[in-house]
């Protein structure tokens, strides 16, 4: 196998190194020396662990050559968002407030489980200061250079579509995975909420925060989560679990598609290639059944009304002291108003969440749904020099335009994987979303893996050539 | 006494000002505007999810569980 990180993929590269085609050491020297010619103009990373970095690739390649036991992500290289410590470096959160910050002194818990598994860290990967936005400032998107990747993992998707890494650990309370996956033509995996710890991450909003992975597959997502999910007796075994659903791929399959609220106000691209999607998985064998989910826009603002006030409780006293002149000033606006938001009113919210959870899982029970289908976002990635939307209805801002459509299933706390499903006329990258039943990362993988096999968009690479 | 205005009602710049100075920040007048557009905004999300408390209010505070609820399609009647 060929050493290719244009379009390598996580499983491949593993491949790769259980067959002798390129030793760790090389897998690790190539990736760094890409980061090299990619960083001056992508800006995907923080701090950059080469030394690290190579040090362990050569201690992998020994406990190799002693024909120790190859852990799950021996050897790979993983991308990590700078709001999860990692032992003996800062975690700055793309702040100016925590440039002097001391090193962490422990792993976050699903570090340590990367990092236990074998998996080598490449470096600290660009987020949106406190995690808190879509933009990334001042990563670009490597499909181009003029645009945002998105946020609030920017960088780490910047640098799995770009192969400086071949995995990132991103977080996502707002949209802050699928976001920057659908803006990048890569695969985000939100996992159901609750379930992984954020030991060691950096808070937002403590009350839908939840750590995953961004990666080229369907199937590299589902490892990355699998170790982070501490799942060990399933690692070995992605394959088998990602199995078709009858010969055809999803025959017996029902999947939902809401016909208000997440196909309203789309750029036409992105409504076609929604629409194509959908006739992808009805030639797969799916069942696909017309729903309504009438309080979508009311999970919206659920999400929109605990996040600002939780994330203003979080930053409390950064927005009170001499440091709140340091934040960047959208970021603070977000928090400020936060802290005006009425006690009662963040009560109402809470309530409302467990009203909205229970709304669509009346929609999952009436319909027989194994999943449902939605375009991940309204948009393709916005200019960096203009941060508005242009939508059917109008421009609207960047925050707004681009958490629409994924806030949502952050109040109903659901499972939900982006992968890619087209480009718009600038071939600029399109996502569609697959949501499941909470708890079923498994079933949603297994039906996004079918798609990405019947589609060529998985194929199609950002180039370094053109960073 | 006076109707108290629901919680999710818009604000004026005056009770923004009275509100800033209970949360004990302070906002520059260039920066009041801003701060007093995004906070309606967030108001108008309260309005929002006024349609799905009806019957909820009362329902108490349930810890998170991640978890759908158990519904048959018998229970589903409505």
């Amino acid at each position: 196998m060929t050493l290719d990180l244009a379009t390598i993929t996580l499983r491949e590269a593993m491949t790769g190194l259980d067959n002798r085609d390129f030793s760790v050491f090389e897998l690790t020297r190539e990736t760094l020396l890409r980061i090299r010619a990619t960083e001056p103009d992508l800006h995907a990373y923080v701090e950059v662990f080469e030394e690290d970095a190579l040090k362990t690739a050569l201690f992998h390649d020994r406990s190799r050559e002693a024909h120790k036991a190859r852990r799950p992500l021996t050897g790979l290289p993983i991308g990590i968002k700078d709001i999860f410590d990692i032992a003996g470096k800062r975690t700055m959160c793309g702040s100016k407030i925590r440039e002097d910050v001391e090193v962490a002194h422990y792993d976050a818990e699903t570090v340590h489980r990367l990092r236990r598994d074998g998996a080598i860290f490449t470096g600290k990967t660009v987020t949106q200061e406190f995690a808190a936005g879509v933009v990334s400032p001042p990563c670009r998107n490597p499909w181009d250079l003029d645009r945002i990747p998105g946020g609030s993992s920017g960088g780490s998707a910047a640098s799995v579509a770009i192969g400086t890494s071949l995995g990132a650990m991103g977080s996502d309370t707002g949209g802050s995975i699928r976001i920057p996956a659908s803006l990048t033509g890569t695969v985000g995996l939100k996992p159901t909420y609750g379930r992984l710890p954020m030991k060691g991450i950096y808070p937002l909003s403590p009350a839908l925060d939840t750590p995953g992975p961004i990666a080229r597959s369907v199937a590299d997502a589902l490892l990355l989560y699998l170790v982070i999910a501490n799942r060990r007796e399933d690692v070995a075994n992605v394959d088998a679990m990602l199995e078709p659903f009858g010969a055809k791929g999803l025959e017996g399959v029902r999947l939902g598609v809401l016909t208000s609220f997440f196909t309203d106000n789309l750029q036409p691209d992105v409504h076609a290639s929604f629409l194509a999607a959908v006739a992808t998985l009805k030639s797969l064998g799916a069942e696909v059944i017309e729903c309504d989910w009438a309080e979508a826009q009311a999970a919206r603002s659920v999400a929109a009304l605990i996040n600002r006030v939780e994330s203003a409780a979080v930053h409390h006293d950064h927005i009170r002291g001499d440091e709140a002149d340091l934040i960047d000033p959208d970021t603070r606006l977000r928090f400020e108003v936060g802290a005006l938001v009425p006690g009662d009113l963040y009560l109402r919210a809470r309530v409302a969440r467990e009203a909205v959870r229970d709304s669509i899982a009346r929609v999952y029970a009436r319909h027989q749904l194994d999943a449902i289908v939605a375009p991940t976002l309204a948009a393709t990635a916005p200019r960096a020099d203009n941060l508005m939307v242009d939508l059917p209805d109008g421009p609207e801002g960047v925050g707004p335009a681009l958490t629409r459509l994924t806030m949502p299933w952050n109040a109903t706390g659901q499972p939900v994987i982006s992968v890619p499903c087209g480009f718009d006329r600038d071939e600029l990258p399109i996502g569609l979303s697959i949501v499941g039943r909470p708890d079923d990362e498994l079933g949603i993988s297994r039906i996004a893996h079918q798609y990405e096999g019947a589609t060529a968009w998985f194929q199609t690479h950002a180039r370094a050539d053109t960073v | 006494m006076p109707d108290r205005p629901p919680p999710t009602a818009t604000v004026t710049a005056e009770e923004l000002r009275v509100l800033l100075g209970i949360a004990g920040l302070t906002v520059s007048e260039d920066r009041a505007p801003a701060v007093l557009a995004e906070f309606n905004a967030q108001l108008a999300h309260g309005r929002q999810i006024d349609s799905v408390l009806d019957g909820a209010r009362e329902s108490g505070f349930p810890p998170y569980d991640p978890t759908f609820p158990k519904i048959t399609l018998e229970d589903d009647a409505t």
